[in-house]
C-alpha cells in the first residue's frame, strides 16, 4: 500500500448499527480511516468541507461511501442523488447499506445511480463478513477513474 | 249537334276534370309523379273523346278524315302517357320497348297530321257506315297500312301494359288484380271492336272512348285508394310521433333553430325543467334562462347545421326553480311549415353524475388511503427490522467477547441488545397505539379548548418544569367538537414535543393560542425553541421520522398527533422561520358535529 491513505466515509443515523460497521471495517488492512456522520446534512457538509468540516485536513476526500437510506432530515436517495449529480462528486463509488429488502428502494437507488445496493444482514455472521468484503473490494479492487489519476493502488 | 256526339263529349269533359284535379293533386303532393302522369292520361284521353265526337258530327268523308288524323294522334298521345303513367305506377325500371314504342308514337303524329298519303288513310275507299235505328252516319276513310301498323303497335303496348300491371298487382295487393284485369280487359275488348267496326266488319258504335272512362274511374279510384292508405300511414304516424312525444319520460321538446323559440314541449321537459307549456309558450330558451352555458346550445346548434345531427351533448340545465341539473341531449333538425326546427330530447343524468363524483372522490380517497397504507408498512417493516439488525449483528460478537474474557465489550454489547430490544417493544406498543386512533372510543362531545389545554399542560408538568417553561393559554380558545380523551393528547403531544426541542433557550416559553386566517379558526401551540428548517416541516409528521437521531422517542409523537386531527376531520401544519426560530404548530378542528365522522369506525 502507497499513496494517500484510504478514506470511507460512514452515513448511518443508527449508533449500533454503525459501531457493528466500524468494527468490520476498522479492521480491515485496506481501509486507513473511517469518517462516520449521522445524517444527509452532515454527509453534504463533509462532501462540500462546510461547517464543521472546512479544514481539508480534516475532511478528506473519500475513496468510497457508504450510506444509509433512512436518515433524519435529508435522507439517503437525496445525498445520493446531489453527489452524484455533482460534476466533482460523482466519481465517488456510493453503496447504498439499507435495511430495506424494497424492490423499489432497489430500483430507485440505481436510478439515481448507485454503485452498489447491499442489505443489511439479518445474521450474526454476516454483518462482519459483508463489512470485511466491502472493505477489500471497495477500496481494493475496485478502481475507480480519480484514483487512477491519483496514482495506483493494488489490492491487498 | 248529333245528338250521338254528345255521350262522347260528356265522358270527354269527366276524363279532362279527372286529368286536371290529378295535376293539381301533383302540384300540392310535389313527390308523387304517378299523379302527373295521370293528368296526362285523363287529359290525352278526353281530346281522344272529343276527336270522337268530332267524327260523328261530320257530313263527308274529306271532312270525316281529318278529325281521324287527329283522332289517331290524339291515341298515339294517349299511348304515350299511358306508357308512362304504367311505368310511374309500377315504379319498374325503364325499358328500351318502352322508349321505342314511346318514340314511334310521338314520331307518327305528325305523320298522321301531315302526310296526305293512302299509306294513313284511303280517302278513295269511303268506309261510310250507317246504323240505321239511330239515324247515324259516320263518314270515314279506310285506314291505311301505316295506321294499321299503329293500331296493331297499341295492342303490343297494351300486352306489355297488362303484364306489368298483372306483376305488379300480384305482388303488392293480391287482392285488386283481378278487378284490375278485369278493366283492362273491358278496354281491350272495347280497342278490339273499334277496330272491327273500322274494318267494316260490322257497322257496330265505336266504344273506345267510353272505354277510357272505365279505365280512367278504375285508375282514380286506385290512385286514391292508394292516396288514402298514405293518408292512414301518415296519420298513424303523426299518432305515433305524438304519443312518443308526449309519453317519453325524458323532456322532448321543439324549438325554433334561429332563436330557440318553444313550439312544444312535453311531460317530461316539465319535469327535468320545473316549467309548463304555460310558462314557456311564446319564450325563447335564452329567455327562460334554461341552459346555464349559452355556449351549449351555440354548440348544439351549429352541430346540427354542420351535420344535421348531434348525439349525446351533455349540458346544464337551469330548472325553474334555479337549481342546476345534469342532461344528456340528443338533437334533429326538423322542418315544420317551412321552418328549421330543433326536435331535442334530454335525459336528465344528474343523479349518475353525482353517483360518478362520488365515485371518483371515493376512489381518490382509497388509492390516498391506499398509499398511507403501503407508506405505513414499508416504514413499519423497516424500522422493525433495525432492532432485529443490532440484536443479531451483536449477538454475533458475544461469543468471541465472552471466549477472550473480554467482560468490557460483552457488558457493552448486551447493553446494545437490550436496548434494541426495548426499542422494538416501544415501537410496537405505539405502533398499537397508533392503530387505536383510526377508532373514536370516547363519543363525541362539545370540548372547550382552552380546559383542555390546561389540563393537558399540567399533564406534561414535569418535562416543562425540566426546561423551567414558561407556558401561557390564551383565554379565547374556541369550543371544538370531538373525542375529549384524544384531543387532550393533542395538546400534551405538542406541548411535550415543544418543551422537548427547547434546545439552549434562557427564557423557554410555549404559547398556546388561536387566530383567524383563511382557514377559518387554527388553534397553534408555540415555542421560542431550536426551530425546524421549512424544507422538513413535513417530515416530522412522518412515522418513526426523527430530525435528530440523537433525541429521545421513536418520532411516532407527531404521527399520532396528525392522525387525531385528521380523523377529527382537521388539518395540522408546523411554521417555522427555521433553525432557532422556535416553532408554531397549527392545526384547525371541526367546530360542530361532523355527520360523515360522527360514527367514524
Amino acid at each position: 500500500m502507497n499513496g494517500e491513505p484510504v478514506v470511507l466515509l460512514l452515513v448511518e443515523d443508527n449508533e449500533d448499527h454503525a459501531v457493528l460497521a466500524l468494527r468490520s471495517l476498522q479492521a480491515s488492512p485496506v481501509v486507513k480511516h473511517v469518517v462516520h456522520v449521522r445524517d444527509g446534512e452532515e454527509a453534504l457538509d463533509y462532501l462540500y468541507r462546510r461547517g464543521a468540516y472546512t479544514d481539508p485536513k480534516n475532511s478528506p476526500r473519500p475513496h468510497v461511501v457508504l450510506l444509509d437510506l433512512r436518515l433524519p432530515k435529508m435522507d439517503g436517495l437525496e445525498v445520493l442523488q446531489r453527489i452524484k449529480a455533482d460534476e466533482t462528486l460523482c466519481r465517488i463509488p456510493v453503496v447504498v447499506l439499507s435495511t430495506s429488502e424494497a424492490e423499489v428502494d432497489v430500483a430507485r437507488a440505481y436510478a439515481y445511480h448507485a454503485n452498489s445496493y447491499l442489505v443489511k444482514p439479518l445474521n450474526p455472521k454476516d454483518f462482519p463478513q459483508m463489512m470485511t468484503d466491502l472493505g477489500f473490494h471497495w477500496p481494493g479492487w475496485n478502481r475507480s477513474p480519480g484514483m487512477m489519476q491519483s496514482g495506483r493502488r493494488h489490492g491487498v | 249537334m248529333n245528338d250521338i256526339a254528345i255521350p262522347p263529349l260528356i265522358s270527354a269533359g269527366i276524363m279532362i276534370y279527372v286529368g286536371f284535379s290529378h295535376l293539381l293533386l301533383y302540384v300540392r303532393r310535389r313527390s308523387h309523379r304517378e299523379d302527373l302522369a295521370f293528368a296526362a292520361v285523363g287529359v290525352t284521353a278526353g281530346l281522344y273523346a272529343i276527336c270522337a265526337a268530332g267524327l260523328y258530327d261530320v257530313d263527308s268523308v274529306a271532312e270525316g278524315v281529318v278529325w281521324q288524323r287527329w283522332q289517331v294522334s290524339a291515341m298515339a298521345l294517349f299511348s304515350i302517357t299511358f306508357l308512362w303513367f304504367i311505368h310511374e305506377y309500377t315504379h319498374s325500371k325503364t325499358e328500351p320497348l318502352l322508349y321505342g314504342l314511346a318514340g314511334f308514337y310521338l314520331a307518327s303524329i305528325p305523320v298522321q297530321l301531315l302526310s296526305r298519303k293512302a299509306s294513313t288513310w284511303d280517302v278513295n275507299t269511303p268506309a261510310i257506315k250507317e246504323i240505321p235505328w239511330l239515324n247515324v252516319t259516320y263518314y270515314e276513310a279506310s285506314a291505311g297500312w301505316y295506321t294499321t301498323l299503329m293500331a296493331a303497335s297499341i295492342l303490343l303496348a297494351g300486352l306489355y301494359v297488362f303484364r306489368r300491371v298483372f306483376h305488379y298487382h300480384r305482388q303488392t295487393q293480391p287482392g285488386k288484380s283481378y278487378l284490375l284485369v278485369s278493366v283492362l280487359v273491358l278496354f281491350f275488348a272495347a280497342a278490339a271492336n273499334d277496330m272491327l267496326v273500322s274494318w267494316g266488319v260490322y257497322p257496330f258504335i265505336y266504344l273506345l272512348e267510353y272505354g277510357f272512362i272505365v279505365l280512367v274511374i278504375f285508375m282514380t279510384y286506385s290512385l286514391s285508394s292508394i292516396l288514402m292508405a298514405a293518408e292512414t300511414r301518415l296519420r298513424r304516424s303523426e299518432e305515433k310521433f305524438n304519443k312518443a312525444f308526449h309519453t317519453s319520460p325524458d323532456a322532448v321538446n321543439i324549438n325554433r333553430l334561429t332563436d330557440g323559440l318553444y313550439l312544444d314541449i312535453n311531460d317530461g321537459f316539465t319535469q327535468l325543467t320545473g316549467y309548463t307549456w304555460e310558462d314557456i309558450q311564446g319564450k325563447t330558451s335564452a329567455e327562460t334562462q334554461i341552459w346555464v352555458d349559452l355556449n351549449d346550445r351555440a354548440r348544439l346548434v351549429q352541430g346540427l347545421r354542420e351535420t344535421g345531427e348531434v348525439n349525446n351533448l351533455e349540458a346544464e340545465f337551469r330548472k325553474k326553480d334555479g337549481s342546476v341539473s345534469t342532461g344528456l341531449m340528443s338533437a334533429r333538425i326538423i322542418e315544420i311549415d317551412g321552418e328549421l326546427c330543433i326536435l331535442s330530447i334530454t335525459r336528465n343524468i344528474s343523479e349518475r353524475k353525482q353517483a360518478e363524483r362520488e365515485r371518483e372522490a371515493l376512489i381518490t380517497e382509497l388509492e390516498f388511503k391506499n398509499a398511507e397504507l403501503e407508506r405505513f408498512t414499508y416504514t413499519v417493516s423497516h424500522d422493525l427490522k433495525s432492532p432485529l439488525i443490532t440484536i443479531q449483528g451483536f449477538l454475533g460478537y458475544l461469543e468471541p467477547a465472552a471466549l477472550e474474557g473480554n467482560i468490557e465489550q460483552l457488558r457493552s454489547d448486551m447493553g446494545r441488545i437490550r436496548g434494541a430490544v426495548e426499542k422494538m417493544e416501544r415501537l410496537l406498543d405505539e405502533l398499537l397505539e397508533l392503530s387505536r386512533i383510526g377508532r373514536l372510543v370516547n363519543a363525541p362531545e362539545a370540548v372547550p379548548l382552552e380546559a383542555l389545554a390546561r389540563e393537558a399542560v399540567e399533564t406534561a408538568q414535569g418535562i416543562l418544569d425540566q426546561h423551567n417553561v414558561v407556558v401561557e393559554i390564551a383565554p379565547d380558545l374556541p369550543t371544538a367538537y370531538g373525542d375529549r380523551v384524544r384531543l387532550r393528547e393533542v395538546f400534551e403531544n405538542l406541548v411535550h414535543n415543544a418543551a422537548k426541542f427547547m434546545g439552549n433557550q434562557a427564557a423557554p416559553r410555549i404559547v398556546i393560542g388561536t387566530r383567524q386566517d383563511g382557514e377559518g379558526c387554527v388553534c397553534y401551540v408555540q415555542d421560542n425553541g431550536i426551530g425546524i428548517d421549512p424544507q422538513y416541516a413535513e417530515r416530522v409528521f412522518g412515522l418513526f421520522n426523527k430530525l435528530d437521531p440523537k433525541t429521545e422517542g421513536t418520532g411516532i409523537g407527531l404521527t399520532i398527533t396528525r392522525r387525531i386531527i385528521e380523523v377529527h376531520g382537521g388539518r395540522i401544519w408546523v411554521e417555522s422561520a427555521g433553525e432557532g426560530q422556535g416553532s408554531t404548530f397549527c392545526f384547525t378542528l371541526p367546530r360542530k358535529p361532523h355527520p360523515d365522522r360522527e360514527h367514524s369506525t
